[in-house]
């Protein structure tokens, strides 16, 4: 098991401390009481000695005492100086038994033996030996000592008869046996060994000593040695004092006084015993507690781990329970269950919120999309994907404010999921963008289901007093035929909502290719950036004179743009301003024009061209404000009047909006330009509408007068426009007269101007410029009628 | 001062001469109370009186007595406790149970030798009598001098001290012609008597059991 783990660390903390703990409180106990004991035996065993020492001594006291009774005796005095051996034996006898005496010696004073009682062997006239001791107890009136005789151990007690003087010595022996010994031994507790040294070499007289130690014992050193007596080694079992008790040459004779150091060690190997034991059990109390500790601790911790896991896994399910009477783990394990329950509340409104749109609860678009692939993978069955733009909703919450657009929303988003039954696919994606996934009736075709969502939708919404009224634009692309993943099908849906939108129609399909020219619009447009960042003279100012009929004269004319592509060559006005509109880009577009024209303008006012140029705006022009200042601008720098300017805008855009446009084109009339109504009788224009418009010009659209000879009806609408445009004192111009018969006819019915590839076709200024020049020459060569 | 009062009361019947003679020890130390006895092959016996051997506090009185051959001695008890007196010697063992006065016949002595008495109530006393043959004997002062009046001429002296031998028994006996002799301050001629021992003083002879004792040998003491 790793030491990084916690349980290892605890157990490893543990054992490291009580061992570290243990070991020095064994260590210094152990020291201190071996040190103690070492000199404890040492006080003990001199302490034991001295108690010997005055045993023997007190012995010997009690000995001569009573040896001296003896030899004061009166009749012992008269029986030895009768000199009579039988009498002297029995009284030796007699006296040896008053005071218990092993053997009885009478001594002559030069040493000769008279007579002995007891076990001796001693027979009378040899000498006394040691010759030395007789001597002492002469000088000194009594002398003591060890001796042994017949290999047996005495103390000799050698007094002096006196009658009165010294008449004759007696010897006074106790046995020193075995019983002695003992009793020695029990009252100083040393073992007690009599050695007869004499011969030179050891003859053990006595001993307490048991005879398998007895050699080893008497060899002992005799002093203590300090030992710390480690278990399983060999120690110093003895130690033996070595005293000498004779001390008269020739007869060495030795107590020895053991101690079993074993027996004065007992208690302290019974301690360092204990110490041991206690050691020992700590060290395993210590690692089972905390092997406990750490599977308390560990156990509950690894869990967690576990649950941590889970959860950041996102498997909030999978909870175990977890056995712990610790109040930490259950607070630890409680706030875990806690955060794992908040995690997952977050984690689904998280959730949520990144799949749906907050306001209306459909999903969001990337979800629909996840949905719509997930069905496509799981081989649902065709289905249809709708793209669905409410039409000026901005409208809606500029005049009922965002709260009613919020509820119209919603609103909208519920009709939608009313259409499916079960599992509705809807979202909402952007401010007034739906998608929904319409399941394909089995049997049925895609294009049923389009008007079926219109004819859901159309009914006016009613909240509290207010009906608001709704119109819709919706694409569609189905699968599987327009698509195979969602992205496709999603794309494609707003590609048919695009054309519906700019075509204002409320539904399109997808056709098949449409995305192609989606793509392709989107490459032009991106090159028509270019093209307007670079300026490189892609884009260009072609002009196309107006006729005025009244005078003949050539006094305005049409700026066109034109955008030769260096590789599509030309490219439809329509095509790229359409898409220009669509994109936004119109504003550039718009400036450079103007920017263009008003150069243009200036130069031919410096040639001495005075001519009206009209620029093409749109209704999103006309809503820039800073438009009609910028053109302010730069007239002011060329030092232009407004009046070689005029703008026209076509009847759709005017009349889309019309109190607005007539507002926004006021404006320009203030500043002195001229506006012209483009491509008139096309459009849903009202009169009563027209009659406000601040407009000073008609421009009839060009499909009534392409035909114009052959077609009466066209002639019809042109004369009464020519025939209106007049009574609101407007001036009338027709555009693209491309024939004689056309302009005679338009001459008689009294339009003011034209305009056509019959006059010329758009020019670049050069040829603009050579085209007036000729018709200047023509003019004067050819007087006009 | 006894002893001599006691010689010159010996002596005193017969027209005598006086020989000096000084004892000394082995180290030249004058002896007190040692005793010179004439040696004669002719001598007489004069008639005898009882002896008397005082016992005064517990001391014999005199330490040394001498008599002659036949001559008895009494023992008056002067103390007023009673003692025991009596004798292992071999010229004469004898033995006075407790008494107190003095006790009823002179005790007689008839061999020559020493006498050592002892109280078999006090162990410290002792005292000598000394048996002489002829009854010339002197006992010698503290200065270890003594005067003999003697009739005769001698052919050898015996000289005695309780410190010649271990049970006061032994007796010296010396050639006339193997005596020397000096001169006094006073002139006279004084012969000199040397004991082979190294004579102890009586203070250094004093013991008693228990000092006896402390000289045997102690266990345990270096």
């Amino acid at each position: 098991m790793g030491v990084n783990r916690l349980g290892s660390q605890i157990l490893l903390l543990t054992t490291l401390l009580v061992c570290a703990v243990s070991m020095t409180v064994l260590i210094t106990v152990w020291i201190s009481t071996a040190t103690y004991t070492q000199r404890q035996v040492s006080q003990d065993i001199n302490r034991a000695v001295k108690v010997f020492n005055q045993l023997l001594n007190e012995r010997q006291n009690q000995l001569i005492a009573s040896a001296e009774v003896l030899t004061s005796d009166f009749g012992f005095k008269q029986a030895v100086a009768s000199n009579d051996r039988g009498t002297i034996e029995s009284v030796l006898e007699n006296h040896g038994a008053r005071i218990d005496a092993d053997l009885m010696l009478l001594i002559g004073l030069d040493g000769e033996m008279k007579a002995a009682y007891g076990e001796s062997g001693i027979t009378p006239g040899t000498y006394f030996e040691p010759r030395q001791m007789l001597e002492d107890a002469l000088t000194n009136g009594g002398a003591a000592s060890f001796v042994v005789n017949n290999k047996q151990l005495y103390q000799i007690i050698l007094l002096p008869v006196r009658a009165p003087v010294p008449v004759a010595l007696t010897g006074i022996g106790f046995r020193l046996d075995l019983d002695l010994a003992q009793q020695l031994l029990q009252l100083s507790s040393l073992n007690v060994s009599f050695v007869d040294m004499s011969a030179g070499h050891r003859n053990v007289l006595v001993s307490t000593l048991n005879e398998s130690v007895r050699d080893e014992a008497l060899m002992a050193s005799d002093a203590v040695d300090m030992t710390f007596r480690l278990p399983f080694l060999k120690h110093q079992s003895f130690t033996s004092k070595h005293q000498p008790i004779t001390s008269y040459e020739g007869h060495r004779i030795e107590a020895v006084l053991t101690v079993n150091l074993e027996r004065a060690y007992e208690d302290f190997d019974r301690l360092r015993d204990t110490i041991f034991v206690i050691t020992l059990s700590t060290l395993i109390l210590a690692i089972f507690g905390s092997a406990f500790l750490s599977r308390n601790l560990a156990g509950p911790l690894a869990d967690l781990e576990r649950v941590a896991r889970d959860i950041a896994r996102g498997d909030y399910h999978n909870l175990p329970t977890i056995n712990s009477r610790t109040r930490e783990i259950k607070a630890l394990f409680r706030a875990f269950v806690s955060m794992r329950n908040d995690i997952k509340q977050r984690e689904q409104r998280i959730s949520y919120q990144a799949t749906h749109d907050h306001l209306t609860g459909l999903f969001n678009r990337t979800s629909l999309m996840e949905q719509v692939n997930a069905n496509i993978r799981s081989g649902h069955a065709s289905f249809v994907i709708a793209s669905i733009n409410i039409n000026g909703f901005r409208n809606v919450n500029d005049t009922f404010g965002p709260q009613v657009g919020d509820r119209c929303l919603c609103a909208v988003g519920e009709r939608l999921t009313q259409l499916v039954a079960d599992n509705p696919l809807t979202a909402r994606s952007g401010a007034d963008e739906f998608f929904l996934v319409l399941p394909v009736p089995p049997g049925a075709s895609p294009f049923v289901l389009g008007p079926q969502i219109l004819e859901q939708l159309c009914v006016p919404l009613e909240f509290e007093n207010l009906r608001v009224s709704l119109s819709f634009s919706v694409g569609i692309s189905s699968y599987p035929n327009d698509g195979d993943t969602a992205e496709k099908l999603v794309r494609r849906a707003g590609i048919a909502l695009d054309k519906a939108r700019s075509s204002r129609k409320e539904l399109c399909y997808y056709q098949e290719g449409e995305e192609e020219a989606h793509l392709d619009r989107l490459a032009l447009l991106d090159d028509l950036k270019m093209a307007l960042k670079n300026d490189d003279g892609q884009l260009c100012m072609y002009y196309q004179p107006k006729q005025n009929l009244k005078t003949g004269q050539i006094d305005k004319c049409e700026a066109l743009i034109r955008w030769i592509h260096p590789t599509r060559r030309f490219v439809s006005p329509e095509l790229f301003v359409g898409l220009a509109e669509q994109s936004g880009l119109i504003d550039q577009l718009t400036d450079w024009v103007i920017t263009s024209v008003i150069q243009q303008s200036a130069q031919w006012r410096q040639k001495g061209i005075h001519i009206q140029i009209a620029i093409n705006i749109s209704a999103q022009d006309l809503e820039r404000e800073e438009l009609l200042t910028n053109v302010c601008r730069q007239l002011e720098k060329y030092a232009l009047t407004p009046d070689c300017l005029s703008f026209e805008l076509t009847e759709r855009d005017m009349m889309s909006d019309a109190d607005k446009a007539v507002l926004l084109m006021e404006r320009f009339t203030r500043h002195g330009f001229h506006l012209s109504v483009d491509d008139y009788g096309i459009g849903h224009s009202s009169l009563s509408k027209l009659k406000q418009m601040p407009v000073r010009e008609l421009k009839i659209d060009k499909s009534f007068v392409l035909q114009l000879e052959q077609s009466e009806s066209d002639q019809i609408i042109v004369q009464s426009t020519i025939d209106l445009g007049h009574s609101f004192q407007l001036k009338v111009i027709a555009e693209g007269v491309e024939t004689e018969t056309a302009l005679t006819l338009l001459k008689h019915m009294g339009c003011d101007y034209i305009q056509g590839y019959h006059l010329a076709r758009p020019m670049p200024p050069e040829d603009f410029q050579l085209w007036l020049d000729q018709q200047v020459s023509l003019s004067e060569s050819r007087p006009t009628a | 001062m006894m002893s001599r009062m006691f010689a010159s009361g010996i002596v005193a019947a017969e027209e005598t001469n006086s020989i000096r003679f000084l004892v000394v020890d082995q180290n030249n130390q004058p002896v007190e109370n040692a005793v010179v006895e004439l040696v004669s092959s002719d001598h007489s016996h004069p008639a005898l009186e009882p002896a008397r051997m005082d016992q005064i506090n517990k001391s014999f009185a005199p330490h040394v007595l001498t008599i002659t051959k036949g001559q008895s001695v009494s023992f008056p008890n002067s103390d007023q406790i009673r003692h025991h007196v009596y004798s292992f010697s071999p010229p004469k063992p004898f033995e006075i149970r407790l008494y107190a006065g003095t006790p009823g016949d002179p005790v007689p002595f008839d061999k020559t030798g020493v006498v050592v008495l002892g109280c078999n109530i006090h162990d410290h006393m002792v005292g000598y009598i000394y048996i002489g043959e002829t009854g010339y004997t002197g006992i010698s002062d503290q200065n270890g001098e003594t005067d003999i009046q003697a009739p005769m001429e001698f052919d050898s002296v015996r000289l005695w001290h309780e410190q010649l031998s271990l049970d006061g028994q032994t007796r010296l006996l010396l050639k006339k012609s193997q005596l020397k002799t000096e001169t006094s301050k006073d002139g006279q001629s004084i012969y000199r008597l040397q004991l082979p021992v190294v004579i102890k003083t009586p203070a250094q002879k004093t013991e008693n059991s228990k000092d006896v004792r402390n000289k045997f040998m102690k266990f345990g003491s270096p």
